[in-house]
């Protein structure tokens, strides 16, 4: 039998680093303003109800300190949110997948084809809206391993989950 | 029935799903708003003012109603090359997508109420699926039956799980391990006593709380008076009842081990380690070796004098699967260490460059975490204690003693087939991780981070989580890289 050990250089493997990312759907910024608008509405109206309903609150200077609270908190939420959605973008590799998300603490995640189990793609009402779906990658075991990618179009979600599954299919399993 | 057209068409559940979906609605919405409703006939009786929870009972009955229904109507399954394809949602839609080569098994489960319906709920096993939610909730029992001869005739899960095939040639079993009552009571004696003592509180305290009731009065007096009593009494009783909770606590850590460990045995038999034992319920386990994603060993300070290890074997699976997978070996020699590592993996004998953190590590958690705490803690001391909140400043010390240890202590060494991690503070902890486990690599940087050119790395298994924090970030990228390199350039079955 013969066997071979051809020594590697490190130096010329493919770098993650290298691969130019492509942004998310610029439309997926209106669907974390709308997510970012409805969390400011119902934090507001929580906010007001516990003033109202809770007497220790009931004081001009708990308003002030609450309100003002609200404003530093949601501001920073809107600041997040124009942040964190330039950071997100992905790319699509011959055999994995790289996702980079995060402002404060970024994160680049790759995923390789052959370590997914099942796909699943989803929309919710805001995205819907603007074409937009979610693409879901599963892999086994820990709750930590889930690989989510928002904001795509929703027909590259579903072109990029055909071509997972089609990658993970066992006849392609090189 | 059985045929690969009538599943291609997109199919809802049977009417019982309703009546299913709609029972277990009800009844989530009875567990959440009991005390509600428990308010209502209290208010009901004492004022006759039940408008208000009325409405509220009717608002939260169509919340939660709504959906229910809502799932019902927009559920579909069909089967369409080669994939099972389920779509669920109105809101919020989804469409799970699994691969029937990936499904390793098909449960049919009929309670009573679907028994009353001749229907059944199907659910499909894949390693990831309890994160999904892939189940059929009802469909009528012959369509299960055919669904499920359907799919497992599609699918071919040896293949798909990497399970070790089955061999025709037996393989002998050898015992491997086999700890006596010496190598026992070295446990008990050298275990973790400051959990038997938290045990032992956390026992007393809920025994207190129970019985405070209807116990005399007297007593009652004496426990809550007895830190007062404590802090009046001589030096000669304290240190007294300091060396009563010491032998209490070694008799707990005894018993325990006893319990877990007596009549202990780890056996290899071919395809995995047969592993059981105990002295009342006696467990046993087959770990496949395949099924192992990292191994981990840890000594306190005591046990790393006498060599003495609990070697941990991290296996993948669903949470279930794991409490019952999740193996804690007492090792009673360091001669036995490489044995059961071996089917796993064996690091070379030749001395390998080992690598540290950086020292940002410790004033970063000092900044991030020990300052923060350390204030915290203050203020709470300053509202209970007032003179003595400073009490709380040696909270500092501590906490910059600890993370100083951490940084000193961390190494790891990397061959070409596994990386090895060394980061017990007094003792041993070593995590030992092949690189064709890793399911997914992660670096994370905080702004603190990117500006200064390092990384934390993860790389996530189906066992959990081994970590690399403030490593440079020139190591994170090269290292990412080349595991990434073996895992997709491999073939080796890693679950």
């Amino acid at each position: 039998m013969e066997f071979f050990n051809a020594v590697i250089d490190t130096a010329l493997l493919p770098k993650v680093e290298e691969t130019p990312l492509q942004p998310v759907a610029p439309a997926y910024l209106q669907v974390l303003r709308w997510n970012w608008r409805i969390a400011a509405v119902i934090s507001l109206a929580a906010i007001a109800a516990a003033w109202y309903f809770v007497p220790f609150l009931h004081s001009q200077q708990w308003a002030m300190f609450l309100g003002i609270g609200w404003f530093i908190i949601t501001a920073f939420r809107w600041l997040w949110v124009a942040q964190s959605f330039k950071k997100k973008a992905y790319a699509m590799r011959q055999h994995d997948i790289i996702y980079r998300s995060g402002w404060i603490i970024q994160e680049t995640q790759v995923c390789p084809f052959n370590r997914i189990q099942h796909c699943s793609v989803s929309s919710g009402l805001f995205e819907r809206r603007y074409g937009l779906a979610s693409l879901s990658l599963y892999t086994a075991g820990t709750n930590e391993a889930d690989f989510t990618i928002n904001g795509l179009d929703e027909a590259t979600a579903v072109t990029i989950r055909d071509f997972i599954l089609q990658k993970i299919a066992p006849a392609n399993n090189e | 029935m059985n045929n690969n057209k009538l599943w291609q068409e997109p199919q809802r559940q049977s009417a019982a799903a309703l009546i299913i979906i709609l029972y277990k609605a009800v009844w989530q919405m009875l567990r959440t708003i009991w005390p509600i409703l428990l308010l209502w006939v209290w208010r009901k009786s004492a004022t006759g003012d039940t408008e208000r929870y009325q409405w509220m009972a009717l608002g939260i009955s169509v919340l939660v109603l709504v959906p229910a229904v809502l799932r019902f109507i927009f559920f579909r399954f069909y089967i369409q090359n080669g994939q099972l394809i389920i779509k669920q949602g109105a809101i919020n839609k989804k469409i799970i997508t699994l691969p029937l080569d990936k499904i390793q098994a098909v449960h049919i489960e009929q309670s009573f109420l679907l028994r009353l319906f001749n229907a059944a709920k199907i659910s499909f096993d894949t390693p990831g699926s309890e994160k999904m939610e892939a189940r059929i909730d009802a469909i009528s029992m012959e369509k299960a039956a055919a669904l499920r001869a359907f799919i497992l005739d599609q699918s071919a899960p040896a293949t798909v799980t990497g399970e070790p095939q089955e061999t025709t040639v037996p393989i002998p079993e050898r015992v491997v391990l086999q700890p006596g009552l010496k190598d026992l009571l070295k446990l008990s004696i050298t275990n973790n006593h400051f959990e038997a003592l938290g045990l032992l509180f956390g026992f007393a305290l809920s025994l207190y709380d129970n019985v405070r009731d209807i116990v005399s009065n007297q007593l009652t007096q004496w426990f809550e008076q007895l830190p007062d009593e404590m802090a009046q009494s001589s030096a000669v009783f304290i240190i007294s009842l300091l060396l009563l909770l010491a032998i209490v606590a070694v008799f707990i850590s005894t018993v325990r081990i006893f319990l877990q460990y007596f009549n202990y045995k780890v056996t290899e038999a071919g395809k995995g380690w047969k592993i059981g034992g105990g002295l009342i319920s006696t467990q046993q386990r087959l770990v496949p070796f395949t099924k192992i994603q990292f191994l981990s060993w840890r000594a306190n300070w005591l046990r790393k004098k006498i060599n003495f290890f609990i070697l941990h074997l991290n296996a993948a699976g669903a949470e279930d699967v794991k409490k019952k997978m999740q193996v804690s070996i007492p090792i009673t020699s360091a001669s036995i260490l490489p044995v059961i590592a071996r089917p796993y993996y064996q690091m070379p004998d030749t001395q390998l460059t080992s690598y540290g953190i950086q020292k940002a590590f410790v004033y970063r958690r000092i900044l991030m975490v020990a300052i923060p705490v350390t204030v915290a803690v203050c203020v709470l001391l300053y509202f209970a204690l007032t003179e003595f909140f400073w009490l709380g400043l040696l909270l500092l010390p501590y906490f910059i003693f600890n993370y100083w240890l951490v940084y000193k202590k961390f190494e790891f060494k990397l061959t070409a087939e596994a990386l090895q991690i060394n980061k017990g503070k007094f003792g041993v902890h070593t995590i030992l991780l092949k690189w064709i486990k890793v399911q997914q690599v992660q670096v994370q940087q905080s702004l603190y981070q990117q500006q200064h050119q390092l990384a934390t790395l993860y790389f996530i298994t189906a066992a959990g989580n081994v970590v690399l924090p403030y490593i440079t970030l020139q190591e994170a990228l090269a290292i990412k890289n080349y595991v990434l390199y073996k895992v997709e350039s491999s073939n080796e079955g890693w679950l």
